[in-house]
């Protein structure tokens, strides 16, 4: 093009206008694109959040896990593994492993829960909420519900 | 084989029929169902309902008596029919299966309830003064009615232990003869544990029998009600027998927890009751007092700074920030000022410190966390401003490219 010629309002606003349909054009079909292209993460993370490799657990062993800003206790049995909400049903504190008991205790007002989460002793009315827990490929997943 | 005639078979099958309705009739009548040819029929049905009927149990299992006989002498006859003549003869003829392990087994009740009743103060009553007002087993269980203590139609299921009790404890006239108040359950029903209990439906709450026993007098190692708490406060009393009071309370110089949070009528604790309660022994202690608001003083705060973080998360959340991190923070940081409140049963303002520390910890990270998330959004919103231009400008071009297509 040359530098000297005399670009007309016209042809200028025609130039602007092309742009800015480009850039629209793009913004537009960005989200569609990424839709289109194949998936490179795992989906929504409310179905499964990861609680460490099963060899990392000897027996008894926990491990505390944050579900959509929820803490979540995952305890290795002898008969498997096992995942509590850690919101204590009395007052909501956050419970804790007693090692000694093999139980969960509530520091709050020492409440104590076995492992399967039903209350053994103290205030709380109701037992733990139980999570489910599934093992892929060695890894421990807790599911959200 | 040789063929039966059609009259041949008719009459063998009469003969069955008329087999089997006599076999079934003959049990009936040589059971309980023969005593309902006299007996009131709705006392029949309530006792068909309730839980020994379930289990197989008939009138003459309790009464004896001679279901099979054809006249009401010979059914009642003094030698195998007897009715209990006395408050401490249904309490032994409960007990003649209820104390039985080979008969109790099958539905894992325990057998020591007569045992145990005897060392009551319904029991004391009754074996040692043959007080004959004193509640036994049916005033509480029923008679002909007697349900599982699960079920809810049971008069002793937790939901209406209150109203049992109360048949006889809200009695002003009967209470009056052992100078024993009779509003206890009627101030039961203004209390928390009321409150879970009906309110909530928390079967779990406490009645009169949690605290005072049932069969049995109160728990192993209590010298009095107060002490009982413990049962369900472990972590309360606990921290109590660490205070200043736990020496005059073990000296019985006062209740060790109904002085302060009342029996009965208790209510949800709350900062309110250091006002009221302290000042009862030490009025005018100001050193004591100190402590008090001390202590009262570390609540407050936590408490105001625990309101102050939930209402910043709630309303970051409402605006749609990711506060996953900040919620944890503040399940952690309920958790400190809920043993706070545990705490302070130490009566000692250092004991609570670390609590506070951490929870004050939490809520500056709360705060700062809550801060960043929104200096992004706020960021974010900026960088909208752009975008915005950018839709001015084009309709402002498109605007312009009408006009010159229009010319």
């Amino acid at each position: 093009m040359n530098l000297n010629e005399k670009v007309s309002r016209r042809t200028f606003v025609d130039y602007l206008l092309g742009g800015g349909l480009a850039v629209w054009a793009v913004g537009f079909m960005a989200p569609v694109i990424s839709y289109l292209w194949p998936a490179q993460r795992r989906g929504p993370s409310v179905q499964t959040v990861p609680a460490g490799k099963e060899s990392d657990y000897t027996e008894w062993q926990t491990k505390m896990v944050a579900i959509a800003g929820h803490p979540v206790m995952v305890v290795r049995t002898p008969q498997g593994f096992k995942a509590f909400s850690a919101i204590c049903t009395h007052l909501g504190c956050i419970v804790q492993w007693d090692a000694g008991r093999k139980q969960i205790a509530c520091p709050c007002h020492a409440g104590f829960f076995d492992v399967t989460g039903k209350v053994v002793s103290g205030p709380p009315p109701k037992p733990l909420t139980e999570h489910g827990i599934a093992i892929v490929n060695g890894e421990v997943l807790v599911k959200s519900t | 084989m040789p063929r039966l005639s059609h009259r041949r078979v008719a009459a063998i099958r009469l003969i069955w029929i008329a087999t089997a309705l006599v076999a079934t009739a003959l049990p009936a009548r040589a059971g309980t169902l023969s005593c309902t040819g006299c007996h009131d029929k709705a006392l029949v049905a309530q006792f068909t309902e309730c839980a020994h009927a379930q289990a197989g149990l008939t009138c003459v299992d309790c009464h004896g008596g001679d279901p099979k006989a054809a006249d009401e002498k010979a059914a009642h006859a003094p030698t195998n029919f007897s009715r209990p003549k006395d408050k401490r003869a249904i309490a032994e003829l409960c007990a003649k299966c209820h104390s039985d392990v080979r008969k109790m087994n099958p539905y894992g009740l325990p057998t020591d309830q007569l045992d145990r009743y005897k060392t009551s103060k319904h029991g004391e009553q009754l074996y040692d003064k043959n007080d004959q007002k004193v509640a036994v087993c049916t005033d509480c269980h029923g008679v002909h009615d007697i349900q599982k203590v699960k079920s809810p139609q049971s008069h002793v299921h937790p939901t209406h232990v209150p109203d049992t009790c109360g048949r006889c404890h809200s009695n002003e006239k009967l209470m009056a003869q052992y100078s024993l108040p009779a509003d206890v359950v009627a101030k039961y029903k203004t209390s928390h544990h009321a409150n879970l209990l009906y309110g909530k439906g928390d079967l779990s709450a406490p009645t009169c029998v949690t605290c005072h026993g049932n069969h049995g007098a109160t728990p192993p190692g209590t010298k009095e009600v107060g002490q009982v708490c413990g049962k369900c406060h472990g972590r309360q009393r606990e921290l109590f027998e660490k205070s200043p009071h736990a020496e005059p309370a073990a000296l019985g110089l006062f209740s060790e927890c109904v002085s302060c949070h009342g029996n009965h009528a208790i209510q949800k604790a709350s900062l309110d009751l250091f006002a009221v309660a302290c000042v009862q022994c030490h009025k005018n202690d100001k050193k004591q007092l100190s402590v008090r608001d001390a202590v009262a003083g570390v609540i407050r705060k936590a408490g105001n700074e625990y309101q102050a973080a939930a209402s910043l998360v709630r309303t970051a959340t409402v605006r749609g920030l990711a506060t996953d991190e900040e919620q944890l923070l503040l399940q952690e940081a309920k958790t400190q000022v809920t043993q706070l409140e545990a705490l302070q049963h130490t009566l000692t303002p250092t004991e609570l410190q670390p609590a506070a520390a951490r929870a004050t910890d939490l809520f500056r990270f709360i705060r700062s966390g809550v801060a960043e998330l929104e200096q992004v959004e706020n960021w974010k919103r900026r960088a909208l401003i752009p975008v915005w231009l950018f839709l001015v400008a084009m309709a402002g071009l498109f605007w312009l490219k009408r006009k010159q297509v229009g010319r």
